[in-house]
Parts: structure tokens; C-alpha cells; sequence
């Protein structure tokens, strides 16, 4: 027979379970997302001690608005993902990170965009160099047909990074470690770049992003044309270049924004909709509509 | 509200997994139901058939738990989707132990004398009952999503504890002076034991149903504070 005081020690016997007395419960009810109509941006677009800020950011193309008043921080040793449909305008906005959008006929831009609090859009400013301190990375790799070896020193010989061949060689060798791929290409620098696999191909452009020393890489579906496993080491990579850079990326696969980014941003029509924690943005959004895109409701 | 999923076939499994949760309630509180009936009538028979039918929740519990692995694999929920899903699989286990508990009413009442017992077996009826009535009205909060509903029935489990606490001081006093029947009365404060269990489990789906609808929990304690710190 089990005695009273085993029972009590049990817990049969006693007072009520404490925690369901003690434990707050909040009372508010119905949660409510922001509407579809609303445009304002949800979410914290400010941080401590940005690498890049963006203000009142607006984009034409002619007489078609395709961004529409983007503020957003951009931070250290972050990797921030932009994610939203075809045509919502994140690339036109990394784009406007590296002036890539001065090149486009009838392409306007209005609004304030800063490198280290500095106007990258100031008068003064050389585009040249500005590319080299924020770097991209394209969608489809795009190596020159060049040697491997050439396919690095070019960007670090045209910028004068380097005093001699030795020092060249050793940037050429740095770079396409931190690109890790180093030991796959280091007896085949000869070799025309254009002759590695998608995958290697792309590691060798985002070595020679690396090669010119930049504070920021964009990154414009990097993997979009690469296989799973190819995409991995990419995102392995990404993962990395993080204690060193900070890294922009827009990709149109939501399991890879989670999976490689900090913060995420949701664009939609132009607008920046909603930008927080990737883990928040993904599990319990703010707005209607990013609520709708990750969860596959397209309207 | 939610538009569809642009993928219909989405839609369809997301309506199968909250048909299956709805269904594993309703034999669940039958289950109770049946329980309490064979405690009120006394009926041996109708006992064990609680304690067999507690097959067919089980059942129930491993088609949920199948469903929901293969969403979680082949659709890879986010959102409010991520969270219906998360929060199927736990409100099955719920239900499983909240059926497990109705089995264990129906053995420890077979062939308990009630003629001596009607007061301490009369509120341990209530508890059941009380029990029995949460458990269709969280299930209802649930396939309706609404947070609301799903916190007024965890309120209500203060009504169940009220009881409980009634019932083991009334059996205290029993125990003191018919010590020879404590046999007895240790059936009777774990039955008691069962409805109270109960009325938590039930408790935690509302706290699930929340979950659904808030993405957040429905009790504030610090551990709330350290999961959003791992956000930032």
C-alpha cells in the first residue's frame, strides 16, 4: 500500500500546482497583422553602428517608380537577405548599394545612401573604387576568360593593391583560400576559369570580389544556378565571410535566406514591407503580406 | 484573414492534419464521457471498454504524428503554417495522455463501492465533467483558431483544481479515521489525480491554440525574455 507521505511526495496529495497559480497569463487576444493596404515599413530599419544606411531611398526607371522610399540599415559583419517576388525591386535596391544602377539609361535615383557615413553618392565620389569597397556577386557566374591567377590579380593590379609579383601572388593565394577554393585550383592557376564547374566558377568570382579588399559583398542570387550541393559550400562560405564582411544578399529560395542571414527583409511592389530578426521573419512576421509570401499565399 | 495557398494541395493536408486533431478530440471526450458514465452507473462492462478503445487514439496519434513529419519535410512550413503544424503534433500528445487518464478513471472505479462513497465519488464526477466540457471547447477554440476561446478554458481549469483541493481535505479527514479503507481512498485521489491531470493537458492545448494564432506564449515568464534575446 503506498503510504500518505509517498503520496504527498508524489505530489497526489497537497496543494495546488503552483506554477498554473503563479504563472501570468496575458490577456490581450487577436492578433492583429498590418493590412495589406498599409506600405509603411514594419520593423526595426535602424541599428547600432551601421556599415551602410539607406534614407528616403527612390528609384525610376523612366517614369516607373521602383522603389519607393527605402530606409534601411545595413550592419557589421551581418549577413542581411532580401527576399519578395519577381519585380518588388530588391535587386534594383543592392543594386543602388554599389551605384550598379548608374549604368541603366533613364534610371533616376533619389535619397541618401552612406558607406561609413559617407555619401556614396556624393559629387566627389569614384564609382571605381566605391565597386571595389562594395563588391558584387552576380547570378550567374561570370569568371573572365582569363586564367584562374589572372581572374584575382586583376581587380587588386588595376587598383594598385599590390607593390610586386610576390605580393600579388600572395593576395591571389589569400583570396582564393577565404573563397575556399584554394586547394581545389592551387595546381591549375593557369588554367581559363571559365573551365571549373558553376560552383567553383562562383567561388572564384566571390574570391575576386575578396581580392580588392571590400567592407561589403552583394550578392544577387548567388546560387540560383548552382546544384544542392554546390549551393552548401556557397552558403558554408557565406557563413564565414561574415566575421570579416558584411554581406547583402537577395535570393529567391526563403529556406536559404533563413538558413544564411541575421536579418531579412520582405520587398513587395517597391516597397520595403517588413525587415526584423530572420528567425522572427520567418516563424511570426508582423505584416499581412510577408505573412502571405513565406507562406506560399500569393494573392 | 488568410488567402489560400497558391499550391491547393497545401490547403488540403493543412485541412487533413486540423480534421484529424478534431477527430482525435471528439473520441478523446468520448472516451471521457464514457468514463464518467461508467463511474456514475457504475458499469464494469462499459470500463473496459474505455480501456480498450484506448487503441483508437493511439492510432489516431500516429497518423498525426506521419502528416506532420511529411509536411514538415515536403512543404517546409513557415509562419503560421510552421506553427499550425508544431502545434498539431503537440496538441495530439495532449490528447493521447488526456485519453491515457480517462482509460486510468475507468480501472481504478471498476468494482469500487459508490453506496459509501457518494460524496468524494460525486466530485470526482464533477471534476470529469467539468474536465469533459473544457476539453470540447478547446477543441472547438482550436478549429475555429480563436485565441480568446482557448484562454477562457484555461481559465476554467481553476474550477477543476477548486474541486480537487476539495475533495483530497474531505478525503484527508476520511483517512483519519477509517484507516481500513485506505485502499479505497487511495483509488479515489488517483482517479481524483486523473480528472486534474486532465484539466493541465487541456490547458496546454489552449496554451498551443495561442501559440497558433500569437506565435508567442500565452504565459509570460522569463524564459519568454531569453527566446526573444536569442532573436536579436
Amino acid at each position: 500500500m503506498i503510504s500518505l507521505r509517498e503520496m504527498d511526495e508524489a505530489g497526489f496529495i497537497g496543494n495546488m500546482p503552483e506554477e498554473t497559480i503563479k504563472a501570468k497569463v496575458k490577456e490581450e487576444v487577436g492578433r492583429v497583422l498590418v493590412s495589406r493596404e498599409n506600405r509603411e515599413t514594419v520593423g526595426e530599419i535602424t541599428i547600432e553602428n551601421p556599415r551602410m544606411t539607406c534614407r528616403d531611398v527612390n528609384v525610376w526607371y523612366g517614369e516607373k517608380d521602383a522603389i519607393k522610399n527605402v530606409s534601411l540599415d545595413i550592419g557589421r559583419n551581418e549577413v542581411l537577405a532580401m527576399i519578395g517576388p519577381s519585380g518588388c525591386g530588391k535587386s534594383t535596391f543592392i543594386r543602388c548599394l554599389n551605384r550598379m544602377n548608374d549604368t541603366i539609361d533613364g534610371c533616376r535615383i533619389a535619397g541618401e545612401i552612406t558607406l561609413d557615413g559617407v555619401d556614396i553618392y556624393g559629387k566627389n565620389i569614384d564609382v571605381v573604387p566605391l565597386r571595389a569597397q562594395v563588391g558584387m556577386v552576380f547570378q550567374k557566374p561570370n569568371p573572365f576568360p582569363k586564367s584562374i591567377y589572372e581572374n584575382i590579380a586583376y581587380g587588386p593590379r588595376i587598383h594598385g593593391l599590390s607593390a610586386n609579383k610576390a605580393e600579388l601572388d600572395e593576395i591571389v593565394e589569400t583570396s582564393l583560400i577565404k573563397a575556399g577554393l584554394w586547394n581545389e585550383v592551387k595546381d591549375w592557376l593557369d588554367q581559363p576559369g571559365t573551365g571549373l564547374s558553376g560552383g567553383q566558377q562562383q567561388r572564384l568570382c566571390i574570391a575576386r570580389t575578396i581580392a580588392v579588399n571590400p567592407e561589403v559583398i552583394l550578392m544577387d542570387e548567388p546560387c540560383s544556378a548552382l546544384d544542392p550541393i554546390a549551393t552548401a559550400v556557397i552558403e558554408d562560405l557565406i557563413d564565414e565571410l561574415r566575421e570579416q564582411y558584411t554581406i547583402v544578399i537577395v535570393t529567391h529560395s526563403m529556406q536559404q535566406a533563413s538558413r544564411v542571414s541575421q536579418r531579412t527583409a520582405y520587398f513587395h511592389l517597391g516597397d520595403l514591407i517588413e525587415v526584423g530578426p530572420t528567425a522572427q521573419i520567418f516563424t511570426n512576421p508582423n505584416h499581412q503580406l510577408t505573412e502571405d509570401y513565406i507562406t506560399g499565399r500569393f494573392g | 484573414m488568410p488567402r489560400d495557398h497558391t499550391v491547393r494541395s497545401y490547403d488540403q493536408e493543412l485541412d487533413s492534419l486540423i480534421s484529424r486533431i478534431s477527430e482525435m478530440g471528439k473520441v478523446a471526450e468520448e472516451q471521457l464521457a464514457k468514463a464518467i458514465e461508467a463511474l456514475i452507473t457504475n458499469d464494469s462492462k462499459l470500463a473496459v471498454n474505455v480501456i480498450c478503445s484506448d487503441v483508437q487514439v493511439n492510432d489516431l496519434q500516429n497518423t498525426v504524428d506521419r502528416l506532420t513529419v511529411r509536411m514538415l519535410a515536403m512543404r517546409q512550413p513557415m509562419g503560421s503554417d510552421l506553427r499550425h503544424i508544431i502545434s498539431a503534433l503537440k496538441i495530439a500528445a495532449e490528447l493521447e495522455r488526456i485519453a491515457d487518464y480517462a482509460a486510468n478513471i475507468a480501472k481504478n472505479l471498476m468494482g469500487l463501492d459508490h453506496v459509501s462513497l457518494e460524496k468524494p465519488v460525486g466530485l470526482i464526477i464533477r471534476m470529469a465533467e467539468l474536465a469533459s466540457h473544457m476539453l470540447k471547447d478547446v477543441i472547438g477554440a482550436y478549429r475555429e483558431t480563436d485565441a480568446q476561446k482557448a484562454m477562457a478554458v484555461w481559465h476554467r481549469d481553476e474550477d477543476i483544481n477548486q474541486v480537487y483541493a476539495d475533495l483530497l481535505s474531505q478525503l484527508r479527514s476520511y483517512m483519519k479515521v477509517d484507516s481500513e479503507n485506505i485502499d479505497i481512498y487511495t483509488r479515489l485521489i488517483f482517479t481524483a489525480r486523473c480528472c486534474e491531470r486532465i484539466g493541465d493537458h487541456i490547458q496546454n492545448i489552449a496554451e498551443s491554440v495561442y501559440f497558433i494564432i500569437h506565435g508567442e506564449s500565452s504565459i509570460e515568464s522569463p524564459m519568454d525574455k531569453r527566446n526573444h534575446a536569442c532573436w536579436d
